[in-house]
């Protein structure tokens, strides 16, 4: 107790070199705050915007459809799979679905594409794609032949609302499949040039179009928070438990992505190694002044008969405690710029458009992430460089510290 | 059988300065009795702070043994011997070497905490030293806040507050005037004639080496003189 009372009192004691030392351990601690802010928010709103476009957060196929996807590899009765999984805590939503490829045809136009049946107030609870029609209406909840293409596709087949589009494909059953649709919506911007191949029609009329009579290639799901995914994945897993369908995150199935953001996230690992290198050796300048300063009065502890361990352990508190204060300070920074950035963001120079939407601004986002691992960081960084000159101190022959100062 | 607490046996201390051997001390050998009020006194680099380093184990000697109640000091090492230095030994020093984070109180309990002295304990003999040492009533103050006589008497309070075998004492007047020496000096003297607590002082003045009922007087790290008054 008595160490502690010293250690703390140290701090205030030398209050221009505490406060410099402090000031780099908070200014470390706001940055480094803001910084995972930053990438949480980023990654955060691309991850919501992959998931809640199309992807979900979990999805269901038959096995092997991802690596080899096959009109034939259907989920059957997905009505009451669907069911199955709304009983699975954190569920939030879910959406049937089903995929052909098709050739598109508008007047001398064609082009092959990608024909996504999907099912309309399913869909409207679990993605956005509703919202995201910018023309037009979506698709009417009753079966009818309505199309909803994207902007890059009304270039492609010269065609607009109200337009025709006729599209071929093979049924399930080995017959061709073909069907006329209105274009009843389109998705995007103009100039975008997102999903030139890729079009919606209603569910029953896809089956219809694709002669099955029920089944569907894809269940997506949505959960209440996409950092539960993981763990959601493995509850699905175990209330499904049927080896014929796989249950994969969006990890899995956006794997592309997935790695991009990896090693993307890899590489500022090293930005935080440089900087974490940058404040230890600050501390450790620091702790170096403290015991070159102090070595006197180590010596003289250390003759009244204060064990080596206790020199040790005074160097240590003394860091440790003046490590709380700053990391205290540097994290309501810290929140206090994260949030800042979360309200207003930095605007870009010029939009950027990822799968159809646009992002004007770069956000923050305060999370457990960006609080914890900065305060972690700095403390554990700041007790580990006073380890070696705490060792020093607890070494000190009494009789020479005595001499020095 | 020596009826000595302390024993120094042919202790020497040579020093490489510059590949030049000093010797500091030349097989001294002293004994020092239970009670005794003794001065250390000779011209400087004569080996009297050496000799009182060696004594208290803050320095190794370079042959030779040193005894303190039967435990050889000359030998023991880390927590060893910061544990038989806390319990056996009290110091006093020329510049007052208090914590100056530690209040008058916390400075005198500061051994007495290193012990596990129970805090009943340890506020009944702060409170009787205080008294002693005529330190009533500043037990709240910061070293800083105290002038150098009354920083000494903490010292002293500190050093004795353990009842240590021995206390030893480097040039501890040096730093005072002449008025709270020797008011120190009084407080010190009374210590020993009522507690029977031994002194040993490292000392170049005049008014400890008349007080002092034994005076070893060194010259180039022997003893030269070594006089008991009664």
């Amino acid at each position: 107790m008595i160490l502690l009372k010293i250690a703390f009192r140290n701090i205030f004691r030398h209050k221009r070199r505490s406060f410099l030392t402090g000031m780099m351990m908070a200014g470390g601690c706001a940055l480094f705050g803001l910084f995972f802010g930053m990438v949480d928010g980023t990654y955060g709103n691309l991850i919501e915007m992959i998931t809640k476009n199309h992807t979900g957060h979990i999805q269901l196929h038959m096995n092997d459809y991802l690596d080899k996807p096959s009109i034939y590899k259907t989920i059957k009765a997905p009505e009451a799979i669907g069911a199955r999984v709304e009983s699975v805590s954190h569920v939030q939503s879910w959406a049937p679905r089903i995929y052909t490829p098709a050739l598109a045809f508008a007047g001398k136009k064609t082009t092959g594409i990608k024909v996504v049946g999907i099912d309309p107030a399913r869909e409207s609870h679990t993605t956005r794609i509703k919202s995201r029609v910018s023309k037009g209406e979506f698709i009417s909840s009753s079966e009818q032949n309505e199309i909803i293409i994207t902007h890059g596709l009304t270039r492609v087949l010269k065609v607009d609302l109200g337009g025709e589009i006729a599209l071929i494909s093979q049924g399930i059953d080995g017959s061709i499949a073909n069907n006329l649709f209105t274009v009843t919506g389109i998705i995007g911007n103009e100039g975008s040039s997102f999903g030139e191949s890729i079009c919606y029609i209603h569910i029953d009329a896809a089956r219809e179009f694709m002669s099955m009579e029920s089944g569907a290639h894809e269940i997506a799901i949505i959960l209440d928070d996409h950092s539960r995914t993981k763990m959601v994945t493995k509850l699905l897993k175990d209330e499904l438990n049927n080896p014929e369908i796989s249950v994969e995150p969006w990890q899995v199935v956006e794997a592309a992505f997935y790695r991009a953001m990896q090693a993307d996230l890899k590489g500022n690992r090293y930005s935080i190694g440089v900087f974490t290198i940058i404040i230890a050796v600050g501390v450790l300048n620091t702790v170096l002044m403290v015991l070159l300063e102090s070595t006197r009065e180590f010596g003289v502890l250390k003759a009244l008969g204060t064990r080596p361990f206790h020199i040790f352990k005074l160097i240590l508190y003394e860091t440790a405690f003046l490590a709380i204060i700053s990391i205290v300070v540097g994290t309501i920074a810290g929140v206090a710029a994260n949030w800042w950035f979360l309200v207003h963001g930095i605007t870009y120079p010029t939009p950027i458009e990822y799968g159809g939407y646009v992002f004007t601004k770069l956000t923050s986002k305060i999370t457990a992430r960006s609080m914890t691992t900065p305060a972690l960081i700095i403390f554990s960084t700041a007790v580990m460089v006073s380890i070696w000159p705490a060792v020093r101190a607890a070494r000190i022959i009494p009789v020479k510290a005595m001499r020095s100062g | 059988m020596s009826d000595a607490i302390m024993e120094i046996e042919k202790v020497s201390k040579i020093y490489d300065t510059d590949g030049m051997e000093v010797h500091a001390l030349r097989e001294l050998s002293l004994g020092i009795k239970a009670g005794e009020f003794t001065a250390i006194a000779g011209p400087s680099g004569s080996g009297k702070t050496t000799l009182l380093n060696i004594i208290s184990g803050l320095d190794t000697p370079t042959s030779g043994t040193v005894t303190l109640s039967g435990k050889l000091i000359s030998e023991m090492k880390g927590s060893e011997l910061s544990d038989f230095r806390r319990d056996r030994i009290g110091f006093i020093f020329q510049s007052y070497n208090l914590i100056p984070v530690l209040s008058v109180k916390e400075n005198i309990e500061y051994i007495m905490l290193l012990q596990g002295v129970s805090e009943h304990e340890r506020r009944s003999r702060v409170t009787s030293i205080l008294n002693q040492v005529g330190l009533e009533g500043m037990e709240t103050r910061l070293p800083r806040q105290l002038s150098g006589g009354q920083q000494q008497r903490v010292a002293v309070a500190r050093a004795i507050v353990t009842k240590p075998d021995i206390i030893l004492a480097d040039e501890p007047t040096a730093n005072l005037d002449s008025v709270t020496a020797s008011t120190l000096l009084d407080i010190m003297h009374e210590l020993n004639q009522t507690s029977g607590i031994t002194f040993v002082f490292s000392t170049h003045d005049s008014m400890i080496m008349e007080k002092a009922r034994r005076l070893v007087l060194l010259r180039d790290g022997s003893i030269d003189k070594d006089e008991t008054r009664s």
